[in-house]
């Protein structure tokens, strides 16, 4: 049994140490940007041995058909000749992005960083709640954590056998090295008005690259260049971005982005730079093609599918929708379009007015919506005052893919503070812990 | 066939300076099945680089910066072309063309242009129905510049009644979309001197044709294809950014003329 008195007794001086660290999260709250600490609860979630290498089976395998499915979307689009998903899921998703088209990134990896979301069910069955492709933040915590843990408690680590996770920032920096174009590689931050600025120069400084903000890159040519504050001027062969698609270039996306690096598309198109995330992989995250990607274990890898999804049901199928309006109380709904724990509805908790504009605007646009069984997933115990309370948790589990796709063997452990909530967003306001994968 | 000398001329003036101009310019023909660029030359001022590129559509692009302070910036591109070699283009596999048959923001339609697609029975985009539909888009709106902007629907000018080359061409896309059948924006020269053109090709039997609704003409051998892409938004002739606030006066002179003479010896 794992000894965690001392752990425990920590609670407060690690929190402490993380703020003075500046581990924040940013949230924005009617228009106005709050940065709060991101509460640190110190019991840990542990995941065995053999049930995290049948998670990262389950994980390896999904990524990997996730590559196939953006490579394949943005290109020859045979999944959709056969049938398997109907264009308009493709075509009308705002994830789908046009100027991506034709396009095959350095060493044809697509999504270098995946944060899939978990829940374990009541029912033991681990479930995939959405995948998140784009720019999915997280890692940084648990890695910081876990050093802070370690210096209060020395002895749990040398007692229990527990996997390392403060090599995530070298994992990447491996992916970020296989995929270079030549040159060196940066991490790029919107600035330190983003939720996660504190992750960005975490991780820049941990891996040993530049933290740049796009005023530092130019392109020139059919290159990209950094200028550092010596004046030095470096060809950039890769660059881990933390800001999204549409603010990249304001000559391809949207114009007005003051963020962007004009023509750094460009560049990337003539395969002179890796992007990771690569740009467009929103298309593969959707929450409608979601209910696709056991489809595509099948279609692309000609495997069951290891880990499944909640059971997800598509108002624009017939058949579905007939369900989705008779089960309607016990679903939650979602809306494709939103993200990060917005524009999700409990069937349940709808007055009869709202369920009744609800349910016309999935009649008007039903591609627009999903709906799920509710999971009744776990409570995990976290400390509130001097005893333990139960609260929902999910994991975010990060797999990256460079040579080889390989899962990071920890994760970032979400909870909601709310007794009631079963939303466990960092940008609704939870907190999170250490996730603790057994060596042995 | 017919040989035609273009000379497409693009000039911004500003009334105060800006630096840090960046540009993307997509005026840049590409020789097809159709049209063969025997001779192109390009001039840009000011610039501190110049790069080529081709977007996702496979269209040409010049692109780069300008550094320093300027109040004017230029672009020249002319050449030859030998127009109207083939009546289309073949196109890609259908699933690769087919994101050509959805509505973009520009080409959406309303109840009144759903309505009036529905009327026109569009089946395959098949030649003789193309040609009907350019037909009816042709007498739907009157041409009148001004009119409309840049940023006019199809649904807007369809409802307005008038319009120019872009709305013609946008409301022939959106009429053709509202029954599935893939199409795509071309801008372009026409014949003459003016400004720039815009007309629709369409996607049939692994073909794609072009008609100019504006004219009413199927396309062969007067029209010179700067690029094509979903709608006008895709065909920007010009994107940029710069710093400095300053109003800019956009002047676009087109000429073209047809050579009597052969084609000049040295192929581009």
């Amino acid at each position: 049994m794992v000894n965690l008195d001392k752990l425990l007794g920590s609670t407060d001086a690690i929190n402490g140490l993380l703020a003075r660290y500046g581990v924040k999260f940013g949230i924005y709250k009617n228009g106005e940007f709050k940065e709060q600490l991101f509460p640190y609860d110190p019991i840990p979630r542990i995941i065995e041995k053999e049930e995290f290498a049948y998670l990262e089976r389950g994980l390896k395998q999904r990524v990997t058909a996730l590559n196939l499915f953006l490579k394949d979307v943005y290109n020859k689009k045979q999944i959709i000749a056969d049938g398997v998903v109907p264009a308009d899921f493709v075509y009308a998703a705002s994830g789908y992005l046009a100027p991506c088209e034709g396009i095959v990134p350095p060493k044809e990896v697509y999504s270098h960083v995946s944060g899939i979301d978990l829940v374990l069910g009541k029912d033991g069955v681990w479930y995939i709640l959405e995948d998140n492709l784009r720019v999915p933040s997280g890692a940084s915590y648990p890695t910081i954590a876990r050093d802070l843990e370690r210096r209060c408690s020395p002895r749990t680590f040398h007692e229990t056998p527990i996997e390392d996770n403060r090599n995530y920032p070298q994992l990447l920096k491996h992916v970020c090295d296989y995929v270079n174009t030549g040159g060196i590689s940066v991490v790029l931050t919107p600035g330190r008005y983003n939720a996660a600025y504190f992750e960005h120069s975490y991780l820049a400084e941990r891996m040993g690259v530049p933290l740049v903000s796009s005023s530092d890159l130019e392109v020139e040519g059919d290159y990209l260049y950094f200028t550092g504050y010596a004046g030095r001027k470096e060809r950039v062969g890769a660059v881990y971005r933390r800001i999204s698609d549409e603010y990249m270039d304001p000559l391809t996306f949207n114009p007005e982005s003051l963020i962007g690096i004009p023509h750094i598309f460009d560049v990337y198109r003539k395969g002179n730079i890796a992007l990771l995330n690569t740009p467009g992989n929103g298309i593969a995250d959707d929450k409608g093609i979601y209910y696709f990607v056991p489809k595509m274990i099948k279609y692309y890898l000609d495997e069951e599918p290891i880990l499944c999804n909640a059971p997800t049901y598509l108002p624009f199928y017939e058949e579905d929708r007939k369900y989705v309006l008779d089960r309607f109380d016990t679903l939650v709904i979602k809306d494709v379009a939103e993200a990060g724990g917005y524009g999700v509805v409990f069937g349940s908790k709808l007055s009869a007015e709202q369920k009744e504009q609800l349910v016309g605007m999935i009649l008007a646009e039903p591609r627009r919506f999903i709906a799920q069984e509710v999971i009744d997933f776990c409570d995990i115990p976290i400390l509130e005052g001097d005893g333990q309370v139960e609260r929902k948790a999910d994991l975010r589990a990060f797999v990256l893919s460079g040579e080889e796709t390989v899962v990071w063997k920890s994760g970032l452990t979400r909870f909601s503070r709310n007794p009631d909530s079963f939303i466990v967003n960092s940008s609704q306001g939870g907190g999170f812990k250490d996730t603790w994968v057994l060596s042995q | 066939m017919k040989l035609l000398s273009f000379h497409y001329h693009l000039k911004f003036t500003m009334d105060a300076p800006v630096s840090a101009h960046h540009f993307t310019l997509r005026c840049i023909p590409v020789s097809d099945a159709r049209q063969r660029i025997v001779q192109l030359r390009h001039f840009v001022f000011p610039k501190d680089s110049l790069s080529r590129g081709r977007d996702q559509w496979g269209n040409a692009l010049l692109y780069g910066c300008c550094h320093g302070r300027h109040t004017c910036f230029e672009a020249n591109v002319c050449g030859q072309a030998a127009v109207g070699l083939s009546d289309g283009t073949s196109a890609k596999p259908f699933e690769q063309e087919r994101i050509f048959g959805f509505a973009t923001p520009l080409t959406e339609p309303d109840d009144a242009l759903r309505a009036f697609a529905e009327k026109l029975r569009i089946r395959s985009g098949a030649p003789e129905e193309a040609e009907a539909v350019m037909r009816a888009v042709h007498d739907a709106i009157s041409y009148q510049s001004g009119a409309t902007t840049v940023q006019t629907t199809a649904a807007e000018a369809f409802a307005m009644g008038r319009g120019v080359c872009q709305d013609y061409a946008h409301i022939m896309l959106a009429a053709l979309r509202a029954s599935g059948v893939p199409c795509r924006y071309v801008a372009g020269m026409l014949l003459g001197e003016g400004k720039s053109h815009a007309w629709v090709e369409v996607l049939h039997d692994g073909r794609w044709t072009a008609y100019d609704p504006t004219n009413c003409l199927v396309v062969s051998d007067e029209h010179i294809k700067l690029s094509h892409g979903r709608d006008a938004r895709d065909c920007a002739i010009n994107r940029g950014v710069f710093r400095g606030g300053a109003w800019q006066e956009t002047d676009i002179s087109v000429i073209v003329t047809e050579d009597e003479g052969s084609e000049e010896k040295q192929p581009w």
